[in-house]
């Protein structure tokens, strides 16, 4: 269905070839995976497909990309548009109308279908994606999973052959995601679509692909089934972690997988064997071991000073509450995460703890309310990296952020310079923060907002569009941050991410904390928020890799084994 | 609950913001072009629907505030350069006297009521223009305009998509910087604002106009029913109306006293495009999903600016001292030109006051015809879209 002939990309201005010599076919009603770390061109490629590469762009393609028989070369996106839908990295930037209905019709208008057709076409694609009741909605007041949704009901109503979606559940929650993956799965086992996908989050994908395109980085890209593309790529799901940590030459691609080969392989685990707590509470401070068990993780954090406390919080859209007197403890020191679906008010909590959106309830943030200090005093307690921490960069080189963010924060010139080296050493001071990868653009913001000192960081959804080195390296940070005794706080999708990072977690729904404590014992309390390993040894304790290798190792932690199994269920 | 959206069809807001700028192109009188100014403010105020674009004031005061910036800038070039200097002088700025090379230009002087009163007229006159169309943006979504172009020529229809959406973007972009600044606590001196801010925010709003163009490009926007390029022919045929298009509205604005001709060229023009659209036009097949129907309230926005037009030239042809008075007089307005902005504001009242309404249990959308569009329902999606 698609072929790529010795395809070289060049682009503008640039002697670097993003892709060099591909040769790649997919067939006709395969599911077809793109993966690699961030920048090795997966959005080139699949730009490629439908000939937004060269055309739009200014790259130069060499080379041959054929669709459904038709070359690019010979044919522009537009004439294309009935064979390859394509879908973008962020959907509201897609959107060429503003109304659900308006959006879905677009595609079929320009190609000229019968308007009698077009209306049944709506209807059973809005049933398809789940999105009938949507149909007179306003695109912008739509939550994300709800506009990811509706971009690709957009481009299925023009019933393409093909469908290229570039990380379409980057932005959503697991459940979401799950309906969104659970759609696609549908459309090509049942309408026989030819699927291609690009997903930095290959665990929520992997199970239902029947090919894998790995690019390592050097404009080459290596093609096979999943299981065995997965051994040899660079880019980890859990489960290949696992996999390679146990030594299997090919990797479990489903839960159910992992688990029965567990079950008939039985590996040397050590049972109750867990890795140290990774939080940051300085060794004095832990409880002495053997000690009694009846430590609670509860009592553990309430040690510590909290960092920040919220009473009776609540947040107010006019008449929408977002935030409902939520009472919390962010304890200092510690990362706590907080979790829960699109619009359940993570991003609310977090911003009125920074005192810039009206909120009622008492905050103190490190003994102060954020909200009666000026602009400059509050940044020096807490500080927010927004989800498109794109939004706070507005200069045009990194060297210029930086030293506007000196003047802001009242440090001495070249500090978050520094700070920004010691992120990450990759960046070139003199390159706009535009054209910079999501991780750098990350550790960018990061250092603004670290630089003020502040007592508590906050972030909202850090981890969207970046691959699995990017996020351990988040991690490693974010613990860093702690471990100096500052508050973190971060709100995700993102359960592996969570569980590898978190000390405390929150479960929030409907503006309410529905769930805290340990994150060991929130983590595993219920499957929507439990880390594929967690599900692999299920009931064992293990949560994270750093667990598994502990108990390989049989390094022996019982007084923390002991306090998490007293907080789990 | 997402918002839904029932508002009048964009192509009579926009003929009707189309009126005014024509009245207050070819007017001087200063006491029309500001309660100009007030009509179509009105109107775009009141008979907007945020449509969940993320605040909660109107989108139209960024317009007026873009237009008083204008103003303001005229008026104070004026004072400094100016070169009417004759008249009743109000103060006088010591005189800079300035190398021959520079003669014609004065810097300091006196200054006097005439010239003042002239460069007030004309930044008003662009303060104006630029309320019209922000109101008829605010009005009717620029992306609800783009659906009914024709995608004919689709380069072109693209370029004038990515022309029309770049205003408004620009005052989102102005908004998201906005944002970042105050998480960033930033403060910057008014010295380094231009580099720092306006052109973050040009950089940001031409990059998300073209990824729209990219958008419609990858949906097929101006595909060929058979695949084929657009002959030369059609180009050249576009090419000339478009430079006549353009010539006749600079010769509109820039000559006032060129007569009719100017109109006579913008005609010409159009009717050009028009046949250029119409003849590569034959090539698409495109459809129309639920077009939008022209329904009284339509009729009655047009009919608001037929009239305010209507009243303008009679103006013109009766009483022409009424409507072009001598620049930098002021003078009691007569009636027949008080009916262009009373006609302008009157269509508010035809318009059914639309009100973010909620979607309903059987998924239809609510609209509430009683009440204006109140506040808090605008908030609701004001915020969501600023923090999701």
């Amino acid at each position: 269905m698609i072929t790529f002939d010795d395809v070289s990309v060049q682009p503008a201005g640039s002697d670097r070839y993003v892709l060099r010599a591909v040769d790649l076919r997919i067939d006709d009603g395969d599911l077809c995976l793109v993966v690699g770390r961030t920048g090795t061109g997966k959005s080139t490629l699949l730009k490629a497909i439908n000939g937004l590469v060269p055309h739009l762009t200014g790259a130069r393609l060499s080379g041959r990309v054929s669709v459904g028989g038709r070359s690019t070369r010979d044919f522009p996106p537009r004439q294309l548009a009935g064979i390859v839908g394509y879908v973008g990295q962020d959907p509201l930037r897609g959107f060429v109308t503003d109304r659900v209905e308006d959006e879905i019709a677009y595609g079929m208008e320009q190609l000229g279908i019968p308007s009698a057709a077009m209306r049944q076409r709506v209807e059973e694609t809005c049933d398809l994606m789940g999105i009938a009741e949507l149909r007179g909605a306003a695109l912008a007041s739509l939550s994300g999973g709800q506009q990811q949704r509706v971009a690709i009901a957009a481009v299925l109503a023009a019933q393409p052959r093909v469908l290229v979606l570039d990380e379409p559940t980057s932005a959503l929650d697991a459940t979401a995601a799950g309906d969104v993956l659970a759609a696609i799965t549908t459309l090509v086992h049942e309408v026989g679509l030819t699927v291609v996908l690009a997903e930095h989050r290959l665990e929520r994908v992997i199970q239902a692909a029947d090919q894998v395109v790995w690019l390592p980085g050097d404009g080459t890209a290596v093609s096979g089934p999943p299981t065995q593309v997965l051994a040899r790529a660079d880019v980890h799901p859990p489960l290949a972690d696992l996999a390679r940590e146990l030594g299997w030459d090919t990797v479990p691609v489903t839960v159910r997988a992992a688990r029965r080969r567990v079950r008939a392989e039985r590996p040397e685990l050590v049972p109750d064997t867990l890795a140290a707590p990774a939080a940051g509470v300085p060794a004095g401070e832990e409880p002495a071991r053997g000690a009694r068990s009846a430590v609670a993780p509860a009592d553990r954090a309430g040690a510590t000073e909290p960092g920040v406390v919220a009473r009776k919080l609540t947040v107010r859209y006019g008449t929408r509450t977002a935030v409902d007197k939520v009472d919390l403890e962010l304890p200092a020191g510690q990362v706590t995460v907080l979790m829960g679906r699109n619009g359940a008010g993570k991003s609310s909590i977090l911003w009125a703890l920074t005192g810039t959106i009206a909120a009622s309830g008492d905050i103190t943030v490190a003994g102060a309310d954020p909200r009666r200090l000026d602009a400059a005093h509050a940044r020096r307690l807490v500080t927010l990296v927004p989800q498109t921490a794109a939004d706070l960069l507005y200069l045009p080189t990194v060297e210029q952020e930086c030293r506007q963010s000196d003047r802001e924060s009242g440090q001495p010139p070249g500090r978050t310079a520094a700070l920004l080296r010691e992120l990450d050493r990759s960046i070139d001071l003199d390159a706009d923060p535009g054209d910079l990868s999501e991780g750098q653009r990350l550790a960018l913001v990061l250092a603004i907002q670290i630089a003020p000192a502040p007592a508590v960081l906050l972030l909202d959804e850090p981890t969207r569009g970046l691959d699995y080195t990017a996020k351990a390296r988040l991690r490693e940070i974010l613990r860093e941050v702690a471990r100096e005794g500052r508050t973190v706080a971060v709100a995700t999708h993102d359960v592996e991410f969570a569980a590898e990072l978190a000390d405390q977690a929150m479960i929030i729904a409907d503006g309410q904390v529905i769930a805290e404590g340990p994150a060991r014992a929130v983590c595993t309390a219920s499957p929507a928020y439990a880390p594929q390993v967690a599900k692999v040894f299920w009931p064992r304790p293990w949560l994270t890799m750093a667990d598994v290798r502990a108990a390989l190792r049989g390094g022996a932690d019982p007084a923390a084994m002991e306090a998490h199994a007293g907080g789990a269920h | 609950m997402p918002a839904t959206i029932a508002v009048p069809h964009p192509g009579a807001w926009w003929l009707w913001a189309l009126v005014a700028v024509t009245v207050v192109t070819i007017t001087t009188d200063i006491v029309l072009i500001g309660t100009v100014i007030v009509a179509v403010g009105t109107v775009g105020v009141t008979c907007g629907t945020s449509e969940g674009s993320g605040r909660r004031l109107s989108g139209w005061w960024i317009y007026a505030a873009l237009g008083l910036t204008i103003l303001v800038t005229r008026l104070v070039f004026h004072v400094v350069l100016g070169v009417n200097r004759s008249g009743t002088v109000i103060f006088e700025l010591p005189r800079v006297p300035l190398p021959d090379w520079a003669a014609g230009i004065s810097f300091g002087g006196p200054v006097t009521v005439q010239g003042l009163t002239a460069a007030g007229a004309e930044g008003l006159r662009l303060a104006a223009i630029i309320a019209a169309i922000g109101a008829a943006s605010v009005l009717a979504s620029p992306r609800r305009a783009i659906r009914l172009f024709p995608a004919a020529l689709g380069e072109v229809t693209t370029a004038v998509a990515i022309a029309v959406t770049v205003a408004p973007q620009l005052v989102e972009s102005a908004l998201r910087v906005q944002r970042a600044r105050r998480l960033r606590s930033g403060q910057t001196s008014r010295r380094r604002l231009l580099r720092m801010v306006v052109l973050p925010v040009f950089a940001d709003a031409i990059d998300r106009s073209v990824s729209l163009a990219e958008a419609m490009e990858a949906r097929g926007y101006g595909a060929t029913s058979d695949a084929r390029r657009v002959p030369a022919r059609i180009w050249v045929v576009m090419a000339g109306g478009l430079a006549l298009l353009a010539f006749g509205v600079f010769a509109l604005l820039g000559l006032p006293r060129a007569g009719w001709w100017p109109v006579v060229t913008l005609a010409a023009g159009a009717a050009a495009v028009g046949v250029a659209i119409a003849l590569s036009g034959r090539r698409l097949a495109v459809t129309r999903y639920r077009p939008q129907r022209w329904s009284a309230v339509e009729w009655g926005i047009v009919a608001g600016g037929a009239v305010a037009l209507g009243a303008a030239l009679v103006a013109t042809w009766v009483l022409p001292a009424a409507i072009r008075p001598p620049i930098g007089t002021w003078q009691v307005p007569s009636p027949v030109v008080m009916v262009v902005p009373l006609a302008l504001v009157a269509v508010a009242a035809v318009v059914r006051p639309v009100r973010l309404g909620r979607v309903g249990r059987a998924g239809r959308a609510v609209a509430d015809a009683s009440a204006g569009p109140s506040v808090a329902d605008v908030t609701v999606s004001a915020t969501r879209g600023g923090l999701r």
